[in-house]
């Protein structure tokens, strides 16, 4: 069997379910944090899937060029603020961190 | 504009604004604005006396009108009328005023309200040159509501006594009476003739667009505005009453202008008075003249005596423009304007000497104390009396000799009967007056010690109202008949036949109108007109319309004379024999009863003590309103109030009440089911807040659960067709 | 040859995946990225994609996954070593994510897809990228560029040290009103 458009899309497919799973239902705030990058892969593996099968030209590995630029950015925060909120809360738990609660 | 209609509006305004500036700075000049009304007033008089002047040698009425109002078909102008007519009553007007402004600034030196009288004179100059110059019935009657304010205020000048106040709302009150019988004659005639101007209304009336009956009692209305006005029987109530004013308020007001507007009216309405309605007016007048002269007999005030005189010698004018004889009926206000005016204004200088008293019983031989005073009401009284060549001789004879060719042409004697009677018996009451007041021997040392003669303000006037009540008939050499330069007689032209002793009189004999149409007719009938029956009288006594005057006219006229003219000179000279017998008369009575005593008054007194209860009572006129008019309408007004305290009040009351229980029943209803139902929805409210405040968990993965949920559903909906 | 090769590197990449998702030990989960980021940089190297594979390796593991596991060492609880990782709301978690692959999965199946007569063929991406960079996504470049900057900032402002240790500070040097501690 030749690896088509729709095997690279189903792969993605099931990034993207597990790392909406991790984001929804893991406790560590670092954990859900990986579940980001999950789907962050899980969508640039998709533009360059299709810009292999569907498209001309080099834009859909543009695209995921800046997917990772974008994700180097967020993780470099998203870290910075896990940290803070280490210190305040002395916690990564984030069921643990509800003070907007009501 | 015509440069005499700009005399004309200036001399209509200016007072306006003398009153204008009195009454809000007057306080602030110096001597507190006197100057200044008597300057205003110098200036209006001059202006005056130019269109006098003008209408001394021509005779073409001018006229102008402004529109007022204009609402779809109805529309009212304002206007301004100058003829002889006109000429001559603004020159006695302000004449008078002027003189009564002068007079002021020495007699109400000091009052409180100084400035605030000065005012009102201003005011009431103002609207009765208003009622002068007004070319419309409409306006004529809106400055008589105004002359009646004026009037209110100063009869009520000193209105802390409850006499003033009282006779001011009197005054008012039988004015409005007169009034409203005024206004309903001008409305029907507005409704039968669609017309308020006077040119217009007169053309009206003579097309015969008001006939029968409703013409003449549209026409006796308008004639109970002067009833009222000028003091007839029987609304002559107020005007002895008004003598509570100040006397210079008296002179001018009560004696000399605003009265007289009543015989003004008439005279200038006269086309819109049929036949029957000027019999009534004649006859008012005579009734008039005889019943006021009699209560005047017995007057002991001073102002009194005059108030009474004056109110017949309006009769005597009311019953010259009744019997046909507008000219003598005006010529007689003039002169009696200006000795009228001279004889008040000396008895407030009288009044004034002798420290307010008032009754005569107090006064006498005041000549040596105050010879000018003296001497100006002496001229006066004898001009009032009818003797030649004063000039009260001249208008009173030119009345008589009208009702006298009246009564031959028309057969109605009673007129002249009245009027020469009471020209007997003003002639009495006048010198008793004079002997009384002047003559004899002071009553009452004290006072008599203290007077003295007037200042230079005061006797001024006097010296000039004096002056004018000897010559101003005329002076027999150099030309008598200057009055009917000014006005005529209905029925006779402008400047015809200037006798040389009489004015001009009434053709009766005239059958016909003075038109231009008719004029046709009255040459072709010459002949006819000559017989002018007594019967014809009646109708064919149309006026000569101002307007319509020119030599055209001139020749049918002379043609008539030949018939017609003598039975007026007749009349006329019979008349004057009489006249002159009756005031001889009347001045010998008065000196025999007051001057040489051979007659006791109090001798008459006591033999007929009935007729003197009466006379003093002024045959109880007053009394007979207050039982029946007043005490009714206080009846009613009591009953009103009863019903309206307790019907109408209770009524309310009642109203309140129920809307008081409805406002509780409300008040629950809200309480219970309305705050029920609030209260019902907040709660709800408040618990689905609860329920949703639930969802804050404050936990971003639920928050992100509920993002991918969303999500799935959007898709779901854009991508429906996948679950078919 | 090429499908299995593709399904054995697929499937490391799924089990990474689903280390990540259930793991209990942190530790593992990270590895479990790390196994996911490879497949992917191999699956990007099947594409053709030479220059973003390696892009792919370089940053995304030596990069990021190297910071993930800074992060995890450095809020390392002393006292647990197995990192409670109970799920938090799993059916929920559970049936959203089934719902998305299933709509995922619907979307590539019923989708006519425009296929390209013949796919792309391989080349070396390098100069392309490059060009590309200064032509048709200069301004995503740029922009991407001040992204980075404003991150690298906004990173070392969020986790400056107040002098005594502890707190955010974030403007001046007042401490934040309320709790230094979190309930722990």
């Amino acid at each position: 069997m030749d690896v088509g458009l729709s095997h690279y899309l189903t792969l993605s497919a099931v990034f993207l379910a597990l790392g909406v799973f991790t984001i929804l239902s893991r406790r560590n705030a670092i954990v859900i944090l990986m579940g980001v990058e999950l789907v962050l892969n899980a969508a640039a593996l998709n533009f360059v899937a299709f810009g292999k099968y569907v498209a001309t030209g080099i834009a859909g590995q543009m695209m995921a060029i800046f997917v990772i630029v974008i994700a180097a950015a967020e993780a470099a925060v998203a870290l910075a603020i896990i940290l803070s909120v280490f210190r305040n809360f002395n916690t990564v738990q984030v069921d643990r961190v509800d003070r907007l609660r009501n | 504009m015509d440069p005499l209609m700009t005399s004309a509006i200036a001399i209509l305004l200016l007072p306006l604004l003398s009153y204008v500036l009195l009454f809000f700075f007057g306080e602030k000049l110096p001597r507190r604005g006197d100057w200044l009304g008597i300057g205003i007033l110098g200036v209006t008089w001059v202006l005056a006396l130019r269109i006098f002047a003008h209408f001394w040698t021509h005779d073409t009425p001018i006229e102008q009108s402004w529109t007022w109002v204009e609402v779809g078909r109805f529309q009212v102008d304002f206007g301004i009328l100058l003829d002889g007519m006109s000429a001559v009553m603004l020159v006695v007007v302000t004449t008078v005023s002027l003189l009564v402004h002068l007079f002021s600034s020495g007699y109400m030196w000091g009052d409180r309200r100084y400035s605030r009288y000065f005012a009102f004179l201003g005011w009431f100059t103002f609207s009765m040159l208003g009622i002068v110059l007004s070319n419309s019935v409409f306006f004529l009657y809106v400055f008589w509501e105004l002359v009646g304010i004026a009037s209110y205020v100063l009869i009520g000048f000193f209105f802390h006594k409850n006499s003033a106040a009282d006779a001011n709302k009197k005054a008012f009150l039988v004015n409005r009476v007169g009034d409203f019988g005024f206004f309903l004659g001008i409305l029907i005639f507005f409704t039968a003739v669609g017309e308020f101007q006077y040119g217009p209304l007169f053309a009206g009336v003579e097309q015969g667009m008001i006939g029968g009956s409703l013409w003449t009692w549209a026409g006796i209305l308008l004639f109970f505005g002067c009833v009222g006005k000028s003091a007839q029987v029987p609304l002559h109530v107020w005007l002895p009453d008004a003598m509570e004013g100040p006397t210079p308020v008296s002179a001018l007001i009560h004696a000399a202008t605003m009265v007289a507007a009543g015989v003004y009216m008439t005279a200038r309405l006269f086309p819109l008075f049929s036949p029957d309605a000027l019999l009534f007016i004649a006859y008012t007048g005579a009734i008039t003249a005889i019943f006021a002269a009699t209560i005047a007999i017995v007057q002991t005030d001073i102002k009194r005596g005059l108030a009474y005189s004056t109110i017949s010698q309006l009769g005597y004018m009311v019953m010259a423009v009744g019997v046909g004889g507008v000219m003598s009926g005006m010529f007689h206000l003039t002169t009696h304007a200006f000795f009228k005016a001279c004889l008040f204004l000396a008895s407030g200088a009288v009044i004034h000497a002798m420290h307010h008293e008032q009754d005569m019983r107090q006064m006498g031989g005041l000549r040596h104390k105050m010879p000018i005073t003296f001497a100006a009401f002496l001229a006066c009284t004898i001009a009032i009396s009818g003797v030649p060549p004063f000039s009260g001789f001249w208008s009173k004879d030119a009345i008589l000799g009208a009702a006298l060719a009246f009564g031959m042409t028309d057969g109605h004697y009673l007129p002249f009967i009245f009027a020469l009677l009471a020209a007997a018996i003003t002639a009495f009451y006048m010198f008793r007056i004079v002997f009384l007041t002047f003559l004899g021997e002071p009553r009452n040392q004290e006072k008599y010690d203290h007077a003295h003669e007037v200042g230079w303000r005061m006797a001024t006037p006097l010296v000039v109202l004096g002056t004018l009540a000897v010559i101003g008939g005329g002076i027999p050499m150099l030309g008598m008949g200057w009055f009917d330069k000014f006005v005529q007689d209905p029925g006779v032209e402008h400047g015809a036949t200037v006798h040389a002793t009489l004015p001009a009189f009434v053709d009766v004999a005239h059958a016909a109108p003075q038109h231009e149409g008719d004029d046709q007719q009255t040459e072709s009938h010459g002949g006819d007109q000559g017989h002018g029956t007594s019967a014809d009288v009646p109708e064919s006594m149309h006026p000569v319309d101002p307007h319509n005057v020119d030599d055209a006219h001139g020749d049918a006229a002379a043609g008539d004379h030949g018939g017609g003219h003598d039975v007026h000179h007749t009349a006329h000279n019979r008349a004057m024999i009489m006249s002159i017998f009756a005031a001889g008369l009347g001045i010998l009575l008065a000196w025999l009863t007051y001057g040489r005593k051979s007659i006791s008054s109090a001798g008459a007194l006591a033999a007929f003590p009935g007729v003197h209860k009466w006379l003093s009572n002024k045959y109880f006129v007053d009394e007979f309103y207050n039982g029946t008019l007043v005490h009714q309408t206080l009846n009613a007004t009591r009953f009103a109030a009863a019903f309206d305290k307790h019907v109408i009040d209770g009524i309310v009351n009642g109203v309140g009440a129920a809307g008081k229980a409805a406002g509780k029943l409300g008040g629950l209803t809200d309480e219970w089911f309305v705050d029920g139902l609030v209260n019902a929805v907040g709660d709800l409210l408040r618990n689905i807040g609860n329920w949703l405040s639930t969802w804050q968990t404050g936990r971003v993965q639920n928050y992100f659960l509920g993002l991918v949920g969303g999500l799935v559903v959007l898709i779901l909906v854009v991508r429906a067709g996948w679950l078919s | 040859m090429e499908f299995p090769i593709w399904m054995a590197l697929a499937g490391m990449g799924v089990l990474g995946a689903g280390a990540v998702a259930f793991a209990r030990n942190v530790v593992h989960c990270a590895f479990g990225l790390l196994f996911a980021l490879i497949s992917v940089s191999a699956m990007y190297a099947m594409l053709g994609a030479d220059f973003l594979a390696v892009t792919q390796v370089i940053v995304y593991v030596g990069g990021i996954l190297v910071l993930v596991v800074f992060g995890v060492m450095m809020t390392h609880k002393v006292e647990a070593s197995s990192l409670r990782t109970e799920l938090v709301q799993p059916f929920a978690a559970t049936l959203a994510a089934l719902m998305v692959f299933g709509l995922s999965i619907l979307t590539v199946v019923n989708e006519a897809w425009p296929l390209l007569a013949e796919p792309n063929p391989a080349e070396p991406t390098t100069e392309a990228i490059g060009r590309s960079f200064l032509t048709d996504f200069l301004y995503p470049f740029e922009f991407a560029s001040v992204l980075l900057l404003i991150a690298m900032i906004g990173a070392a402002m969020l986790t400056r040290e107040k002098p005594d240790g502890g707190g955010i500070v974030i403007g001046p040097e007042d401490p934040a009103p309320g709790d230094e501690r979190g309930d722990a």
